[in-house]
């Protein structure tokens, strides 16, 4: 005749039974738990189900990585190639090809500019000889005219004064200008043909 | 080109434990698929911080990134299931993508080990990791307690809390009251 349990052990023993299956019990305290199963199904079923459930997670096996997944993680932390870090480096480097090209042409730019402003002052060009002649006549013109006027006016210009006061002047203006031409023309004004360098003089 | 030691001790890292990393995101989330993607992320981020992590303690910090990747795949999937039923319940939308059954219990034929496995993917957090952690995986209890950054103690509280839960799920939802 199987002994009657006592059931007021029976909310202590399910308390326990967690750590009777995991063998955490003393060993007194291991025999009652095992006492009271032997006598009570309740809490015997409750065991048989802790244990089922134990048993049933320990055998669950620890799963692989699919070897495809864990390419792909090698494949995507792998070091780049020497030719890979290169193009890399240039790429977010200033060696950028857009970067190098305005480089080139800022230099190009700057080296057009300093020769601009090295080079030397443009040589004025040599006169002709037709211009000489024309730049002669236009300023014995001149004389003439202010001859003409002066005696209109009654003034009386002496050669000197004449050719002090407006001729060698005006010559060395147009000398700036006509430097080596001018050095054959004569200062002087000529004796016959030109009324302005006549060298009468208005009794007054 | 030779691997740096560098990459060599990163795949050394990988193969010794990708299973571990696997295993734990395929019962926590209960679908291969979303447990591979959160395996290749948790190692990418592995690398990102591979100067930093402490060689002796990688182990830990993988289950650590691990648990929280399986949260923001959860946070994904409770998204984009109410994206397509925004009357579901947060129960329906857990179980959505854990429906099929597990490859192991299909192969094992075994009704008990399914129910079993949709019972522990019920439990709420962190009793779901210690119990998988520690009953599946085989983790001592300073190891889970290192990994989920929670107190000893609290550790055997959260493992006992987790296993009434199972009991009571599988005797209400199943009608166990003996062994299968």
């Amino acid at each position: 005749m199987s002994k009657r349990p006592d059931i007021s052990d029976c909310p202590q023993t399910l308390e326990r039974l967690e750590a009777f299956a995991d063998g955490d019990l003393s060993a007194d305290v291991r025999s009652e738990v095992a006492s009271h199963l032997a006598d009570c199904s309740n809490c015997a079923r409750e065991h048989e189900l802790i244990l089922a459930i134990q048993g049933e997670l320990h055998s669950l096996p620890e799963l692989d990585m699919p070897s495809a997944a864990v390419a792909k993680v090698l494949e995507q932390t792998a070091e780049p190639s020497w030719l890979d870090r290169t193009r890399e480096a240039i790429h977010t480097s200033w060696l950028r090809p857009q970067w190098v090209g305005a480089t080139v042409a800022a230099v190009l730019i700057a080296l057009v500019g300093v020769a601009l402003l090295l080079r030397p002052a443009p040589t004025p060009p040599l006169t002709t000889d037709p211009v000489v002649a024309q730049a002669v006549l236009q300023a014995r013109y001149a004389l003439a005219l202010v001859g003409s006027v002066n005696h209109r006016a009654g003034l009386e210009l002496r050669d000197e004064v004449l050719r002090k006061r407006l001729v060698e002047p005006t010559a060395r203006g147009l000398t700036q200008s006509f430097e080596r031409a001018l050095d054959s023309v004569p200062i002087a004004p000529e004796a016959t043909d030109q009324p302005a360098a006549e060298t009468t003089r208005r009794q007054t | 080109m030779r691997p740096s030691k560098q990459a060599m001790g990163f795949e050394a890292t990988i193969r010794e434990h990708q299973r571990r990393v696997f295993s734990y995101a395929h019962y926590f989330l209960g679908n291969p698929e979303e447990a591979e993607d959160v395996a290749q992320e948790v190692f990418l981020r592995l690398w990102r911080h591979w100067q930093s992590v402490d060689a002796d303690r990688v182990g830990s910090w993988l289950l650590r990134v691990t648990r929280n990747a399986c949260y923001d795949q959860l946070r994904k999937r409770r998204s984009t299931a109410k994206m397509i039923h925004p009357e579901a319940g947060s129960e329906s939308v857990e179980s959505a993508r854990t429906n099929d059954p597990d490859p192991e219990s299909v192969a094992a034929g075994s009704d008990f080990r399914r129910h079993l496995l949709t019972a522990l993917r019920r439990l709420d957090q962190p009793q779901r990791s210690v119990l998988i952690l520690r009953e599946i995986q085989g983790l001592k209890y300073t190891e889970i307690s290192d990994a989920l950054e929670l107190p000893l103690n609290t550790v055997r509280v959260y493992l006992h809390r987790g296993r009434k839960k199972l009991r009571e799920q599988l005797k209400e939802n199943y009608g166990y009251v003996e062994t299968a």
